[in-house]
C-alpha cells in the first residue's frame, strides 16, 4: 500500500519535475542549430517559476472557466502520467486505464482548453480553438492506427503488458512493420505535441498559431499551470513513443539498482527524441495548415501497411 | 410475493399511469393549469414505476408476461417483459421522468398560444406507445403499437403546424416512417408466410431453421424499415427535420428514446429470433453504423442550429450503436461468445448514455429556446452568465456526448473501442482484422469530431459577448426544467463515474444470449485469453481530485493567494465588440474544408471594394450541399413521381371507372372462388 503510494507520487513528481527540462534541452538544441547561443537550459523551469508567482489579469467577458480550466487541464495531464509507464515496466495506474483511457484523457484536457479559447471573446482564441479542434481530430485516428500496429502483437491495450511483450521478444520485432508504424507514430508525436511542421511552438502569429493562439488570455498563474501542462503533455507523448516503439532498458523487476539504470536509460531516450525534435524542427518549414490532414493521412496509411504486415505474419 | 409478481404491479402500475396522463388531460382541457399537471405528473410517476419494474425483472432475471386483452381469437394482446424488453422499458422509463419534470416549465413557453392540455396528453400516450412497443409478444400487436407511436410522434411534430417549416418536416417524417413501417410488415409477413403463426414464441423456436435465402430476405428488410426509423445514413433524411421542430421536450423523448425502439426492434430479430445469423449481417451492420458514425458527425459540425446538430448528432450516435450490434454479430457467428458479449454491452451500454446525454441535450436545447426564442447559435452568445444552471447541465451532457470523462460516455466508447479493437486481435480472417483496425480509426475520429462540435455549440452560444439583443435579455429557466436536466446529468456522472451497476443490468441482457461475461468485472478482467483493457473511473477521478486538491494548497502556500486583475480582452488597440467574435459559422470552417470534396460544400465568397488591397466588404456563405441527398433522393423521387404519372391512368378521379373497377375485381373474385 505504501509503496504503490510512493510509487504514484513519485511518477507524478518525475512527470511534472522533468517536462520543463525536456523543453529546455528541445530550445536549446534548436538554439545551437541556428547558430544562437539561446537561453540556458534550465529557463522553462524559470519561466514557470515566474508566472506562478505573477498576478493574473482576466477578460471581463470570461466566466468560471477561464478560472477552473488551468487547474483540470495540469491535474488531467498529471492523473494522464500516472498511466504512462517510465522507469518500471507497470504503470502505477496501470490497473485503473489502458491506452484508450489515457488518449481520452489528453482528449479532455484539449476540450477545456479549446472550450476555453472562447471565454474571452477574442477571435484568436477562437482561431487557434477551431484548428486545433481540427487537426487534433485527425490525428487522433492516427495515434490509434500506429498504436494498433504494435498492441496487436500482443493482443491488450495495456501499456505495461504490452511493454513486457516487446521487451520479451528482443530484436525479433524489428521487422517492415515496426519501421513503418514507428514513423506513422513520429508523425503524430510531432503533431500532438504541437511542433513544426504542423504548429510552431515559439509564436503566436495569427497565420501560424494552433496551440499557443488558445493561450493568449491567460497570464500570470493560469499561463504558468497551461505552459507547464503543454510540456508535461509534450513528455507522455515522447514516452509513450518510448514505451510503444523503444522499450527495451526499462525495469522488469524489483531493485533499486535496476530503477536507477532505466532512469538513466529513460533519459538517455528522452533526449535523443528531443534532439530529433529540434533537428526536424529546424531543417523543414512549418506547412499550411491545409497541408496537414495530408500529413496525418499518410502516417495513418503508414499504420494501415504496417497493421496489415502484421497481420500476415 | 416473489420478485416478478412485484415487478409486474409496478410494470401494470406504470401503463395505468400513462393511461390516466393520455386521457384526463382531455376531460379537463378547460382548466390549463390542472391539465398541465394531471399530464405531467402521471407521466412521471408512470416512468418511475416502469423504471421499477424494468430494474427488478433486469436484477432478478425473471421475464414477466400478462395477458391483457382477447382481441379476437388467436390474436391476444400480451404483454412478456424479459430481459431485453427490461432494458428498453428502463431506457424508456428514466428519460421520460426527466422529461415530464422538465415540460412542467417548458410548456408555459405554450401559455396563451396552444392548449397545452393536448401536448401533456400526447406525451402520454407517446410514452405508452413505445413502452407497448419494446413489450408485446406478437408481430400484429407490435405493428399496432408501433404504428401508434409512429402516429402520436407525427402529431407531436406538428404540434406548431401553423409554422411552413414545421409542416415540411411533418411531411418527410410522415412518409419516411411509413415506408419504415411497409417494410417492417414485409418482414414480418414473410415470417408468418414460413412459420403460420404470429407469436414472438414461436419466432424464437423456428425461424433459425428457415433457409438461408429468406432469412437474408428478412434480414434485409430489417435492415431498411427500422434503419429508417432510427435514422441510420442514407435514410435519415426525416431525422434532421423532424426533431429539431417538434417542441424541445418532445425532441428529447423522440431522439433519446423513440428512435432506440427500432434497434430492439433489430435486437428482437436478429439477436433473440435468429440468433446471431451468418457473419455479414453482423459485417452489414457494422459498415452501415460507421459509415452513419462519421457521416452524421460531419454533418452535424456544419449546423449553427443547436437541435439540428443534436439531430446530427443523433445519426452518429445511432451509427455507434449499430456498430457494436454488428460486431457483436460478428463475434457470435465466428462462435466467440465472450467477445460478442462484449460488443453487446457496449451496444446497450451506449444506448443508456445516449438516451440520458442526448435527452439532457436536446432539454439544454429547449431552455436556450425557451430563454431567447433562437436555436441558431449565431445569434446567442455569453449565456453562461445570464443561465449558469443552464450552461453547466448543458456542458456535462456536451461532454458526455463528446465521451469525455468522467461521464458515462466514455465508458460506451471504451467499450466500442475494445470489441473494435478485440476484432483487430482475435477474430480470423485478414480483412475483417484490418476492418476493425479502419473501424476504430473511425470511429475514434467521430468522438474527436463530436467534441469539437460541442465546442462550436457550447462555445458560440454560451461562451463571450452576447451577440444578440435576445441573448443579451435572456434569464434562467424555471426550476422545474433545470431539476429535469439535472436527474439526467446525475445519471451521467454516476454510470462514468460507477459503471458496474449499468454493466449488471446490461449483463443480464448479454448473459441471455450470449453468455459467460461477468457484466459487473468486465472493466477489470481480462475479456480473452490474453489481457484486455483497464478502465476504471473511481480511481482516475479520485487521484484527479486529490491532485487538485494537492495543487491548489501547494500553490496557495508556496505563492500565496494572488491577485485577479478583471480587465477588457486585448483587441489589437480598439474595443472589442459581439461582430468580431468567432461565429459558429467561421468554426467549423477548417473541418468543413479539409473534407469539402466529400460533403460537397457551396462557398460563396463576394468582395466589394475601390482599391486591390483593401475590401470594403466581404461577405462569406457557406452551404453544404449533402451530396448523399441529392444523389439518392433525387433520382428516387423522380422515379416515384414517374410512376405515379402511369398509374394516373388507372387512377384518374373519375367515378364511373372505380364503379367499373369495383365490378370487374367483383367478377374476377367470383370466378376465382367458384
Amino acid at each position: 500500500m505504501l509503496e504503490q503510494f510512493l510509487w504514484i507520487i513519485g511518477q507524478g513528481l518525475l512527470v511534472a519535475l522533468m517536462a520543463p527540462l525536456l523543453q529546455g534541452v528541445i530550445k536549446k538544441t534548436k538554439a545551437r542549430l541556428q547558430n544562437r547561443l539561446g537561453a540556458p537550459i534550465l529557463q522553462p523551469y524559470y519561466d514557470i517559476v515566474k508566472y506562478l508567482q505573477k498576478d493574473a489579469v482576466i477578460s471581463d467577458q470570461a466566466s468560471w472557466l477561464t478560472r477552473a480550466t488551468p487547474y483540470l487541464v495540469f491535474c488531467v495531464m498529471l492523473t494522464a502520467g500516472l498511466l504512462v509507464p517510465t522507469l518500471w515496466g507497470q504503470a502505477p495506474l496501470g490497473m485503473a486505464g489502458d491506452l484508450i483511457i489515457l488518449v481520452y484523457l489528453f482528449a479532455v484536457a484539449r476540450f477545456m482548453t479549446a472550450l476555453t479559447a472562447l471565454d474571452a471573446g477574442s477571435a484568436f482564441g477562437g482561431m487557434g480553438s477551431s484548428r486545433d479542434m481540427a487537426l487534433s481530430a485527425i490525428a487522433e485516428p492516427a495515434l490509434f492506427l500506429a498504436a494498433v500496429a504494435v498492441l496487436i502483437t500482443g493482443g491488450t491495450s495495456r501499456l505495461g503488458d504490452i511493454m513486457a511483450i516487446t521487451v520479451r521478444q528482443d530484436w525479433n520485432v524489428l521487422d517492415p512493420a515496426y519501421g513503418l508504424a514507428c514513423l506513422a507514430m513520429l508523425i503524430v508525436v510531432i503533431a500532438e505535441t504541437g511542433r513544426i511542421p504542423v504548429d510552431n511552438p515559439d509564436t503566436h502569429l495569427e497565420l501560424t498559431m494552433i496551440h499557443e493562439g488558445m493561450l493568449l488570455e491567460y497570464s500570470g498563474r493560469y499561463l504558468g499551470l497551461m505552459v507547464w501542462a503543454a510540456q508535461i503533455k509534450q513528455l507522455l507523448i515522447l514516452t509513450l513513443l518510448i514505451d510503444l516503439f523503444f522499450p527495451w532498458g526499462v525495469a522488469l523487476t524489483p531493485g533499486v539498482s535496476g530503477l536507477l539504470a532505466a532512469g538513466a536509460v529513460y533519459l538517455g531516450k528522452l533526449l535523443v527524441l528531443g534532439i530529433i525534435l529540434a533537428l526536424i524542427e529546424t531543417a523543414y518549414a512549418k506547412m499550411r495548415l491545409f497541408q496537414v490532414p495530408r500529413l496525418l493521412a499518410s502516417s495513418m496509411l503508414l499504420s494501415l501497411l504496417a497493421i496489415m504486415v502484421r497481420i500476415a505474419k | 410475493m416473489s420478485v416478478a409478481d412485484l415487478a409486474a404491479i409496478w410494470f401494470l402500475a406504470a401503463l395505468s399511469w400513462l393511461l390516466i396522463g393520455s386521457i384526463t388531460p382531455l376531460l379537463t382541457a378547460g382548466h390549463q393549469p390542472i391539465a398541465k399537471r394531471l399530464a405531467h405528473g402521471s407521466a412521471c410517476l408512470g416512468g418511475l414505476c416502469g423504471s421499477l419494474a424494468a430494474i427488478l425483472v433486469l436484477v432478478s432475471q425473471t421475464t414477466l408476461v400478462l395477458t391483457a386483452w382477447r382481441i379476437m381469437p388467436g390474436l391476444v394482446w400480451r404483454f412478456q417483459v424479459d430481459a431485453l424488453s427490461a432494458f428498453f422499458l428502463l431506457v424508456i422509463s428514466v428519460v421520460l421522468v426527466a422529461v415530464a419534470v422538465y415540460s412542467d416549465g417548458y410548456v408555459r413557453k405554450y401559455e396563451q398560444k396552444k392548449n397545452v392540455a393536448y401536448l401533456g396528453a400526447l406525451l402520454n400516450g407517446f410514452a405508452l406507445s413505445m413502452m407497448a412497443v419494446v413489450t408485446v409478444t406478437s408481430s400484429v400487436t407490435f405493428l399496432i403499437a408501433w404504428e401508434v407511436m409512429s402516429l402520436i410522434s407525427f402529431l407531436l411534430v406538428m404540434f406548431e403546424h401553423e409554422k411552413e417549416q414545421v409542416r415540411t418536416a411533418g411531411y418527410i417524417y410522415f412518409v419516411m416512417t411509413h415506408i419504415a413501417t411497409a417494410f417492417i410488415i414485409l418482414s414480418f409477413l414473410i415470417m408468418f408466410g414460413f412459420t403460420d403463426s404470429i407469436e414472438f414464441m414461436v419466432y424464437q423456436q423456428q425461424l433459425m431453421q428457415l433457409p438461408d435465402g429468406i432469412k437474408n430476405m428478412i434480414f434485409l428488410m430489417c435492415l431498411i424499415g427500422f434503419g429508417t426509423k432510427a435514422g441510420v445514413i442514407p435514410l435519415h433524411i426525416w431525422l434532421p427535420r423532424a426533431h429539431p421542430v417538434a417542441p424541445s421536450s418532445i425532441s428529447a423523448l423522440m431522439s433519446a428514446v423513440m428512435i432506440k425502439t427500432a434497434i430492439y426492434g433489430l435486437m428482437r430479430i436478429l439477436v433473440d429470433f435468429f440468433g446471431g445469423g451468418p457473419a455479414w449481417w453482423g459485417q452489414v451492420l457494422l459498415a452501415a453504423g460507421i459509415l452513419s458514425a462519421i457521416w452524421g458527425i460531419l454533418l452535424a459540425l456544419a449546423e449553427n442550429d443547436i437541435k439540428r446538430f443534436l439531430a446530427y448528432s443523433s445519426t452518429e450516435n445511432i451509427g455507434i450503436i449499430l456498430a457494436g450490434l454488428g460486431t457483436a454479430l460478428i463475434f457470435k457467428a465466428s462462435e466467440q461468445p465472450v467477445m460478442a458479449s462484449l460488443a453487446l454491452t457496449a451496444a446497450l451500454f451506449h444506448i443508456l448514455s445516449h438516451a440520458w446525454f442526448k435527452g439532457l441535450l436536446f432539454m439544454g436545447a429547449g431552455s436556450v429556446l425557451y430563454a431567447t426564442h433562437t436555436k441558431n447559435i449565431n445569434e446567442l452568445g455569453g449565456l453562461i452568465r445570464k443561465m449558469p444552471w443552464t450552461a453547466a447541465l448543458f456542458l456535462v451532457g456536451g461532454m458526455a456526448l463528446a465521451a469525455l470523462p468522467p461521464f458515462s460516455g466514455l465508458i460506451s466508447e471504451w467499450l466500442i473501442l475494445q470489441s473494435l479493437l478485440h476484432l483487430t486481435f482475435d477474430s480470423s480472417g485478414f480483412w475483417l482484422k484490418i476492418a476493425g483496425a479502419l473501424a476504430l480509426a473511425l470511429l475514434a475520429l467521430t468522438g474527436a469530431f463530436a467534441a469539437g462540435g460541442i465546442v462550436k455549440q457550447f462555445g458560440t452560444a454560451f461562451l463571450a459577448m452576447p451577440r444578440t439583443q435576445a441573448a443579451e435579455q435572456a434569464t434562467e429557466v424555471p426550476r422545474s426544467m433545470r431539476l429535469g436536466m439535472a436527474i439526467l446529468a446525475i445519471l451521467l456522472v454516476v454510470g462514468g463515474l460507477w459503471p458496474s451497476g449499468i454493466l449488471q443490468l446490461t449483463g443480464s441482457v448479454t448473459n441471455r444470449y450470449f453468455g459467460q461475461l461477468d457484466g459487473t468485472r468486465l472493466l477489470w478482467q481480462p475479456v480473452s485469453t490474453v489481457t484486455g483493457g483497464a478502465a476504471d473511473m473511481t480511481v482516475l477521478a479520485g487521484v484527479f481530485i486529490l491532485s487538485a486538491v494537492l495543487l491548489f494548497g501547494l500553490l496557495r502556500w508556496k505563492f500565496g493567494r494572488g491577485t485577479v486583475v478583471v480587465d477588457e480582452t486585448w483587441n489589437c488597440g480598439t474595443p472589442l465588440t459581439p461582430s468580431m467574435e468567432y461565429t459558429g459559422t467561421s468554426y467549423s470552417h477548417p473541418v468543413l474544408m479539409i473534407f469539402q470534396n466529400m460533403l460537397g460544400i457551396n462557398r460563396q465568397v463576394a468582395v466589394e471594394r475601390e482599391y486591390p488591397y483593401y475590401p470594403k466588404k466581404i461577405s462569406h456563405r457557406l452551404q453544404v450541399q449533402a451530396n448523399m441527398e441529392a444523389y439518392l433522393y433525387k433520382p428516387l423521387i423522380a422515379a416515384m413521381l414517374a410512376l405515379s404519372q402511369r398509374i394516373r391512368t388507372i387512377q384518374n378521379g373519375n367515378l364511373q371507372n372505380y364503379l367499373a373497377y369495383m365490378v370487374g375485381a367483383l367478377v374476377i373474385a367470383l370466378i376465382w372462388s367458384r
